[in-house]
């Protein structure tokens, strides 16, 4: 296997896109993880002293909130959750939609039917309205986000990956193996999964990406992270309600990181869209 | 460099009567990838005369289908082309884009390899045959052209040709669509028609027929036909002339008769001597091994097998029985449909029987639990036909061979190398093959790790669908002689399933003859193969061209002899 993953590894490396990608990735990481250590901030206790003040103002290098909060360690501190959420619930949802939409293909027959109309009914309710019933009855906070988005999202994977596992399923290497004696847990686990690999891993980046809108979203209709807690979906929310004031340095920034980072993660998607073509380039 | 072609055009019709029809000279190809460049075709020089069948054969990889695509001008924009490509007084090579498209249709015609892919399916074939003459022939009123595309359904020799018009592909079978794609290919009466292995996947009976119609066509027009193919009986059956191509190159050019008898190249002679040929079998290997004496591997009895949806379904096999001693290979041959495969498939219990029974060294499959069957086919092996699917992309070829070890778990990380080591030797890969990939082998080498990963825990009974039919015929002529020799060495069981009579032949010590689902003639390969009883089997085994073209001619006529009432 390490010979595959090697190629896979070098061949991404030669798409320059999707390595900017990751640099942005690992830059935001580095900002919203490390930049509190170095950048101290306030952001517990409101100050209306110092609430909207412009960039530069009072040692405020990208100004401050309604409240008093200093934007630059507030971006910090909600690009945190972001991040968080983003990356644990596209990946909870990779996973759930892998498994399932390969037992599903390679079952076939009715219990792909009773998976797929289950998935198909989902598919039919607004991942939006989930959110929002879901927001209102428990208390969000970073880990319940992370289960709920998760739990809204697997759909779409799970489609990919059945359709994906209902051909690999019929492939000669599948049906000899059965002829060997092996079961489907081997067949799916050995077989089909790792062939449909490319798919799972790059739908896997396009799903954080959605993920981290997701919260935008909801955090955007007020029902994110908690006060004092925030993430960037929210302090854009926060912001919208002083664009005729002017302060765009309350609407910029986040902004910007949520397209970057969304951005980011889709073309790393496409970097190893192609990297996993194990017959492309080799030798 | 517009005009010359032009002006070289009116003076096209007074040249019609030149015997020259095509004339490639120094035709090279290069593909030019982002890190190489690299050369399908090495300044190629080849004429067809008119009223001639020429036959472009090659294996995988000769360059034959590109030397086609180049005079279609068909080739990808990656393909660089120098040389010179002469229809009449036409420069090909110097044609704008509406100049190769007005020849393309109406002065050559194409036919391709899948009838079922070419034809388009959501259009009647009245229709599709009608585009091509609308579009060279744009002047005729709805009914002419109705009429003519009648008239060339009727030259294709598809039979109620009125009635077709309104006829969808699916609703004809192969052989019908791929005369459907010659009357295309033939509607304006071109002088050139290329045919690229346009028979490859057809059944022998049917590719028999378009063999015929090709000749018939010649004939009654005068038109060249170039017929690409890496079938050598079919080259014997209808070429005139031969060209023989390897890594982009001409070795041999010979009138038919002359290359099938004198052959001069190495490779040529190589090619021609790895055919298989329907041989008599020598006697002592060829006595029927009934086998009373060894123990029964598989016992198939009044087999059916059902396919499809509740209330719709079809039956695919029904009422077969057959019965594989210990060390002996039976061969299943049949048509494409006929059940061949889904009997191999059934007697390892991938199918479920719809009614008879399958045991496997004495058991019943249908009375084994899952478990059970899991463990008996520890004793099973399976080789399929593609080896582009039969392993794995995503696993090492030692991993490949090793699986059956690991599903059964037998032995331990070292011994299983050890294993593995020897069988890639057994099936003289080498050991150095163990840490490849796929997609790094050749088609022959990863048939042979295919068989490696089947004869790794020594199976008892060997189930071979196809496992050589999608091989180049010196590739496949060194694997078989590497299966028979560990058939021989191992003595499994093997059941044989295979469309080539010719294989069969070679190793086979009982055929089965299946036709729709059914068994049509059983026995030893020298009576059933040489003196069949049943008419099917005889029309079958007349309709498999010969790699000889007088042999074959002989057989021809016996054949079209045959079906006359």
């Amino acid at each position: 296997m390490s010979a595959a993953t090697d190629s896979v590894y070098r061949r991404f490396l030669r798409h320059r896109l999707g390595v900017a990608g990751l640099v942005v990735i690992v830059l935001l990481f580095g900002f919203c993880f490390l930049g509190p250590v170095v950048y101290h901030t306030n952001q517990v206790q409101t100050n209306i002293l110092a609430a909207n003040l412009a960039p530069g103002v009072q040692g405020h290098p990208l100004g401050t909130t309604d409240v008093g909060f200093d934007e630059l360690g507030r971006l910090m501190v909600g690009g945190r959750s972001s991040l968080e959420i983003g990356l644990a619930a596209g990946l909870l949802a990779t996973a759930i939609g892998t498994i399932w939409g390969s037992v599903a293909g390679y079952a076939g027959g009715w219990l792909d039917s009773v998976l797929m109309r289950i998935v198909d009914t989902g598919i039919a309710i607004p991942a939006l309205f989930l959110l929002l019933v879901a927001g209102t009855i428990v208390r969000p906070t970073v880990g319940v986000l992370i289960v709920i988005i998760g739990v809204v999202s697997w759909l779409v994977p799970a489609r990919l990956v059945r359709a994906e596992s209902l051909t690999l399923a019929n492939r000669e290497y599948v049906l000899t193996m059965k002829a060997l004696g092996g079961g489907s847990a081997r067949a799916i686990g050995r077989h089909i999964v790792p062939n449909a690999i490319g798919t799972v891993v790059v739908n896997a980046t396009f799903q954080v990406a959605d993920a981290i809108l997701l919260v935008a979203y909801v955090s955007f209709l007020g029902l994110g992270v908690p006060f004092p807690g925030t993430d960037w979906g929210g302090m854009l929310s926060n912001g919208i309600s002083y664009t005729y004031d002017g302060y765009w340095w309350m609407i910029v920034p986040p902004g910007v990181a949520i397209i970057l980072v969304v951005f980011a993660f889709n073309v790393i998607g496409d970097a190893l869209r192609d990297a996993f073509e194990l017959r492309l380039g080799s030798r | 460099m517009t005009d010359e072609p032009r002006g070289a055009r009116d003076a096209a019709p007074s040249e019609r009567g030149g015997s020259t029809v095509l004339q490639v000279s120094g035709l090279s190809v290069d593909f030019v990838g982002r890190a190489q460049v690299t050369q399908a075709v090495r300044s190629v020089s080849v004429a067809v005369e008119r009223g001639e069948i020429l036959a472009l054969v090659g294996e995988s990889g000769s360059g034959k289908s590109v030397t086609a695509m180049a005079v279609m001008r068909l080739l990808p924009p990656t393909a660089r082309v120098s040389g010179s490509i002469r229809l009449g007084e036409i420069e090909l090579t110097a044609c704008s884009a509406p100049e190769i498209r007005s020849i393309r249709g109406s002065r050559i015609g194409m036919v391709f390899q899948d009838p079922m892919r070419a034809l388009n399916p959501v259009f009647t074939v009245g229709w599709q045959v009608a585009e091509t003459i609308r579009l060279h022939q744009p002047g005729l009123s709805h009914a002419e052209r109705m009429d003519k595309v009648v008239d060339v359904l009727e030259r294709a020799g598809i039979p109620e040709p009125r009635r077709r018009l309104e006829q969808y592909p699916h609703e004809l079978s192969g052989g019908l669509r791929q005369r459907v794609m010659i009357a295309m290919a033939v509607a304006n009466e071109p002088e050139l028609v290329i045919a690229d292995e346009a028979t490859t996947a057809l059944d022998v009976t049917v590719q028999a027929e378009i063999l015929e119609l090709f000749r018939e066509l010649r004939d009654r027009t005068g038109m060249a036909i170039v017929v690409i193919t890496h079938n050598m009986g079919v080259v014997a059956d209808v070429a005139d002339r031969v060209v023989v191509m390897r890594a982009g190159e001409v070795v041999e050019q010979a009138p038919v008769e002359k290359l099938f008898g004198r052959p001069e190249h190495a490779y040529t002679q190589e090619l021609l001597s790895s055919v298989p040929r329907l041989s008599r079998p020598a006697v002592g290997v060829a006595e029927p091994v009934r086998g009373d004496d060894r123990e029964t591997v598989l016992d198939v009895r009044d087999l059916a097998v059902d396919f499809g949806p509740r209330g719709r379904r079809v039956r695919a096999v029904d009422g077969v029985s057959l019965r594989i001693a210990a060390g002996q290979v039976v061969g299943l041959v049949g048509e494409s449909g006929s059940g061949k495969s889904t009997v191999g498939r059934a007697a390892l219990g991938l199918y479920a029987p719809g009614a008879g029974t399958i045991s496997v060294l004495g058991q019943d499959l249908a009375r084994l639990s899952r478990r059970e069957l899991q463990r008996l086919r520890r004793n099973c092996a399976l080789v399929l036909q593609d080896p582009g699917s039969s392993l794995d992309p995503r696993m090492t070829i030692r991993q490949s061979i090793a699986e059956p070890m690991a599903i059964n778990g037998v032995g331990r990380r070292s011994s299983r190398e050890r294993r593995v080591a020897e069988v890639l030797d057994m099936v003289r890969l080498g050991a150095g093959f163990a840490g490849r990939y796929p997609h790094e082998l050749s088609g022959g080498q990863l048939q042979r790790a295919s068989i490696a990963r089947a004869l790794v825990l020594e199976p008892r009974l060997l189930v071979a669908d196809e496992p050589t039919s999608a091989l180049d015929v010196s590739v496949q002529a060194s694997v078989l002689e590497v299966f028979l020799d560990l058939q021989r060495e191992i003595g499994f069981a093997c059941l044989f399933i295979t469309h080539d009579l010719a294989v069969v032949s070679m190793l086979a010590s009982e055929v089965i003859i299946m036709s729709q689902g059914r068994v049509v003639e059983a026995g030893a390969p020298g009576s059933v193969l040489f003196d069949p009883r049943e008419e099917y089997t005889r029309r079958l085994v007349a309709a498999a061209p010969v790699p000889d073209p007088v042999e074959q001619r002989r057989r021809r006529h016996e054949r079209i002899a045959s079906l006359r009432p």
